[in-house]
């Protein structure tokens, strides 16, 4: 999934929906691509969040491609960096999941 | 009950100056259910907003006679159209438009070329967030009123500020972004002089998360007594995460002593410790974000301050719209925090006009909660000494001075130079006969042999003074100032002589001005000030 350049309340509701239906329809390894996302507010990163542990409660996992530097801070400051995948590219990230795939 | 009320199609104005474009947008977005109004240029754009009252303008970045961003500026100057939601739309992907328009108020940017599902999608969203569902004007005025209510709780719910305590002068100012917001600030002063000053930033804004920091500050206040912090953020996690608001909490907290302060910064922007004009220590990260994971564990970061720094706190608001969530040191600057000479930022209606005036060039689609919390620790410190001294009570003093000297300054000198001094204070400069004091005499014994001079006599008071450089004793005393002929030094006895023996000379100026750097008389001869400076390993 891609998100705009500001991910804030007005884009974190229908955001959450969204990845809430995947994780109903068991899509519980997602990619979060943020190219083009120059922030993300708090209701942005609840939402993540939320998701995230959804998607682990399935054994699942919620991971971040090509993540700014505006966002790095904000990942840092929260210490979300530490509990969650933040990878500089897309491919990367979904080969997090290919890793846990092979026997 | 209000019946429910069919929604109307949304109305969208397309503004570019291509005209295939204007006709390929206009018919993505009619598919899909849209009104489309169209304008050709930045001015025809600003009398279309007028004319058609568009949900949501799409918005061209390069066009002639006045472009994209010049319409931007226009839009958010005017009350009218403020708030009206704004997606710029262009055919560069040059981070410098994207930043002006960004910084301008634009809610999105897309590029070109567009993918019509996506266009649609943050085409429906924006319009979504920002369109409020239709309500009857009774209905609206109470809810107003309502939310004004709240605000005078919310804003009644804060410590009077400033408060003093324990060497520490601290204030604060809370500006949200709407009527009532997620932040707050808080002061806890316990029984056993123990000082808690923290500020929580909830996610969102608005009234939930306004009720959610509301509990938040309340357990926390119950958590912390008896308890580390780092333990109290600990135990608050794991409750916020059991409750399952569906908010989470950025949360620091400073613990304040006589020359030292503890932090723990769980998700703010750095807390930054300010010395004159530096900034000397930055403290973040120091867990995540409360109510994010059940399990979570705390560290806490211990400063030594000297008298005179500055330990500031902030939200997100204050950061973050200006284009770096961490960079404390750069609101700092907008709100005029440095030390100086004369400032009122104690003051908390100064302290909030500077945060109001702070955020007003930020985006307006970035505004959020603003709060502020600022922690001075007061200089000097002072002890009133008991009158007429003792030996017990002229130790004490000295032990006051130890208790707060910084480990550079040799412990020994001090020793000898305070108690010196201190004699010397009440001797020379109240009764002016120190050579009729013997040594067996105690000092009690020896005022009780000039009862009449000890009536108007008060208390002397020992203050302590630190810069970076040098530990000061300042000493000084109400009545009977001590003439200029006796505050000079004496000459001093030959180099090598063994201290006791240079003690033995005499006590008085002879002794105080060989152990301490630098000796200065108050110009009325009633207090002298005892400079030691940094020792040569130590610095």
């Amino acid at each position: 999934m891609s998100l705009p350049v500001r991910v804030d309340v007005s884009v974190a509701r229908e955001m959450l929906d969204v990845l809430e239906r995947a994780v109903a329809d068991s899509q519980t390894n997602i990619v979060l691509d943020l190219r083009d996302t120059q922030s993300l507010d708090s209701t942005a990163l609840g939402a993540i969040v939320t998701v995230l542990k959804k998607c682990r409660a399935e054994a699942g996992d919620l991971v971040l491609a090509c993540v700014g530097e505006g966002v790095k801070r904000v990942l840092a400051i929260t210490r979300l960096d530490r509990v969650m995948g933040v990878y500089e590219t897309r491919q990367k990230a979904v080969g997090r999941f290919l890793e846990n795939e092979q026997p | 009950m209000s019946s429910a009320v069919p929604s109307r199609p949304k109305t969208v104005l397309v503004v570019d100056d291509t005209s295939a474009n204007r006709r390929l947008y206009a018919s993505i977005l009619e598919t899909a259910g849209f009104v489309v109004h169209t304008a050709s240029d930045g001015e025809e754009a600003l009398l279309a907003v007028q004319t058609s009252e568009p949900s949501l303008v799409l918005l061209d970045y390069m066009m002639p006679r006045l472009d994209g961003l010049g319409v931007l500026c226009a839009l958010r100057g005017d009350p009218s159209t403020r708030d009206l939601p704004v997606v710029m739309l262009t055919a560069s992907a040059e981070p410098d438009h994207i930043d002006r328009a960004l910084d301008a108020g634009a809610n999105d940017y897309i590029t070109k070329p567009v993918n019509g599902k996506i266009l649609v999608a943050r085409i429906r969203s924006m319009i979504s967030a920002y369109s409020g569902t239709p309500r009857d004007g009774a209905e609206h005025d109470a809810l107003l009123a309502d939310l004004d209510d709240a605000a005078r709780v919310q804003e009644a719910q804060l410590p009077v500020v400033p408060v003093k305590a324990s060497g520490w002068t601290v204030t604060g100012a809370v500006v949200p972004s709407g009527k009532i917001g997620g932040d707050l600030f808080d002061i806890v002063v316990e029984s056993d002089g123990r000082v808690i000053s923290f500020l929580l930033d909830v996610s969102g804004h608005g009234t939930a998360s306004a009720l959610v920091a509301a509990e938040i500050r309340a357990e926390f206040r119950n958590l912390i007594r008896g308890r580390s912090l780092s333990e109290a953020f600990a135990r608050l996690n794991a409750h916020m995460s059991r409750r399952a608001t569906g908010k989470f909490c950025c949360l620091a907290a400073v613990e304040t002593a006589e020359n030292k302060i503890t932090i723990v910064n769980a998700g703010l922007p750095p807390v930054i410790i300010v010395r004159r004009n530096e900034v000397v220590e930055s403290v973040w990260g120091s867990g995540i974000a409360l109510g994010l994971f059940g399990e979570s564990s705390y560290e806490e970061t211990v400063v030594r301050v000297l008298p005179g720094d500055r330990v500031v706190l902030l939200s997100d608001g204050l950061t973050e719209p200006f284009g770096a969530a961490d960079d404390s040191r750069a609101a700092i600057d907008r709100l005029a925090l440095w030390p100086r000479e004369g400032d009122s930022w104690e003051d908390p209606r100064e302290l909030r006009s500077r945060v109001s005036a702070a955020s007003s060039g930020s985006s307006p689609a970035m505004d959020d909660d603003k709060t502020v919390l600022v922690l001075s620790l007061d200089s000097p410190w002072i002890q009133k000494t008991e009158f007429p001294p003792t030996r017990e009570s002229v130790a004490a003093a000295v032990r006051f001075a130890q208790t707060r000297c910084p480990e550079w300054v040799d412990r020994e000198r001090l020793d000898h130079g305070l108690t010196e001094a201190v004699t010397n204070a009440i001797v020379h400069g109240t009764l002016g006969i120190s050579s009729e004091l013997r040594a067996e005499d105690t000092y009690q014994d020896f005022f009780k042999q000039k009862p009449g001079s000890l009536d108007d006599l008060d208390p002397i008071e020992i203050a302590i003074e630190q810069t970076l450089d040098t530990f000061a004793v300042h000493v000084r005393w109400a009545n009977y100032p001590c003439p200029p002929s006796r505050q000079r030094a004496t000459a001093p006895p030959p180099s090598g002589t063994p201290l006791l023996e240079y003690e033995a000379h005499g006590m008085g100026m002879r002794l105080i001005h060989s152990l301490f750097d630098r000796v200065t008389w108050d110009d009325d001869g009633l207090g002298l000030s005892l400079y030691l400076a940094r020792l040569e390993s130590a610095a």
